[in-house]
């Protein structure tokens, strides 16, 4: 089992960009002659379900947002309820992409380090 | 390149079961090996000085019983006593509390295509779905296994191979001195190690085991200690080696960072929003990814009759949740910054 949060943090984050690369990843590697139908398939199922999940949670955000304007809605800040709408933006999502990037670069960079230690 | 080795080859195949008071699920086990479709050529279970009647139990169904003159203290402790036994050119490892699908093992063994596979694993699925703990272990492994774990795999770096349920070549297997005692995640050093010395692991879905899941707060308690300590330490005794490997170190950089910042941001962060804001909507942090988890949950289900499982057992699932994160930052807590190491093996039922 792995650790930490499934579906939580940057680590949701990292596995649907991962799925949504993986079409592209297989199309390099059919270029390279490695690929083969069953991974095609895997590339191409794992990659819809991001979208679905993608889709899901934009919707859940753009939902909770609706309800939380209808909720508050009054005739002087009807414009203040359109920005409201769709709360994912400002629970956020800018923010825990940018900490991936932040983790990714971060790790790539200390894997161009020669590596001079080892642990046993 | 090493060659392909040829499937028509035949496969021989020692299960190793670690037993310590299991005398109620061993049967089960036991049971389910013998319905496999292929043949196993051995069954040894480690009686690890049990108080109980296990090796009653497993001498009454013919299998190979040995028990070393002390507790070993782990279940790596136990698997390396039977593993100078291992006559095949196959092992697998399989937890006294688990039973197997019965096209599991021949799943997993079609899948060592390649001499450069050292360890095959499965899906892994809860045997009983009742509790609150259960529950949300249910839709943890199988959201886990049916979404990360296939990702992982596709590009070649499985996270863990399975400690409940794991086939491994022998003679690979023992080249790395069997399950180091280091750590409480004996899975995961195992599966860092065969990446450190090149070789490659796979995971099937199709394979399928069914544990037996803690079932109250106190069992989950020590197994969620164990895991998340053993994560820490692992994370700690490879990281330099991790570094080096392409798709791992982003795998165990974000799952680390999640285990830190996502949990202290769950328990912490959120709340204290809500409180400076006064804006409750803050704590819709806890939920929102629910459409996230639900869909490859509902999308991997068996049956019409599971949906209704998955969507009635997903709020134990943020209850989990939050209680993992307590335990991850208590793990990182004393693990990396207090740099004490939390020894004690205690199981999960």
């Amino acid at each position: 089992m792995t650790a930490g949060l499934p579906g939580t943090g940057i680590g949701g984050f990292f596995y649907l960009l991962s799925a949504l690369l993986m079409p592209a990843h297989e199309f390099c590697l059919m270029c390279q002659g490695k690929s083969n139908w069953s991974r095609w398939k895997i590339a191409v199922k794992q990659s819809v379900l991001a979208f679905l999940v993608i889709a899901s949670v934009w919707g859940t955000g753009w939902l909770l947002g609706t309800i939380m304007s209808i909720l508050r809605v009054k005739p002087e800040t009807i414009s203040s309820s359109v920005q409201a709408s769709n709360v994912i933006k400002v629970t956020g999502i800018y923010f825990s992409l940018l900490t991936l990037l932040g983790v990714i670069v971060a790790i790539q960079c200390m894997g161009m380090i020669p590596n001079k230690k080892c642990k046993k | 390149m090493l060659p392909a080795v040829s499937p028509k080859i035949a496969r021989s195949l020692t299960v190793i079961i670690p037993a310590y008071n299991e005398e109620k699920s061993l049967a089960d086990t036991i049971q389910s090996l013998r319905e496999q479709t292929v043949p196993i050529d051995e069954i040894i279970v480690v009686d690890d000085c049990s108080t109980d009647g296990t090796a009653a139990v497993a001498r009454s169904l013919g299998v190979t019983v040995v028990c070393p003159p002390r507790n070993t203290g782990s279940k790596a402790g136990a698997q390396n006593f039977a593993l100078s036994m291992v006559k095949t050119d196959f092992t697998m490892a399989l937890d006294a509390d688990t039973t197997l699908a019965p096209d599991a093992v021949e799943k997993l063994m079609r899948e060592f295509i390649s001499m450069e596979i050292a360890a095959v694993c499965g899906f892994v699925k809860p045997r009983y779905i009742r509790t609150v703990w259960e529950r949300g272990r249910y839709i943890e492994y199988v959201f886990a296994f049916s979404f990360y774990k296939q990702i992982q795999d596709y590009y070649g770096k499985p996270m863990i191979s399975s400690g409940c349920f794991s086939v491994y070549r022998t003679d690979i297997l023992r080249a790395q001195q069997g399950w180091s005692l280091r750590t409480l995640a004996e899975d995961v050093d195992l599966t860092w190690r065969f990446y450190k010395a090149g070789y490659q692991v796979r995971f099937i879905p199709d394979a399928i085991g069914y544990p037996i899941e803690p079932h109250n707060f106190h069992f989950m308690s020590k197994q969620l200690k164990r895991w998340s300590h053993g994560f820490v330490q692992n994370v700690r005794i490879h990281w330099n080696d991790i570094v080096s490997i392409g798709y791992l170190r982003s795998l165990v950089a974000v799952a680390l960072w999640d285990a830190t910042f996502a949990s202290l941001t769950y328990l912490i962060v959120l709340p204290l929003l809500a409180i400076i804001f006064a804006q409750p909507f803050f704590l819709l942090g806890y939920i929102i990814d629910a459409p996230a988890v639900l869909i490859p949950t509902i999308l991997r289900r068996e049956s019409k009759k599971e949906l209704l499982q998955v969507i009635s057992s997903l709020p134990a699932f943020f209850v989990l949740r939050t209680v993992n994160s307590i335990f991850m930052i208590e793990a990182v807590w004393t693990e990396l910054i207090c740099k004490r190491t939390f020894t004690v093996y205690e199981k999960g039922h």
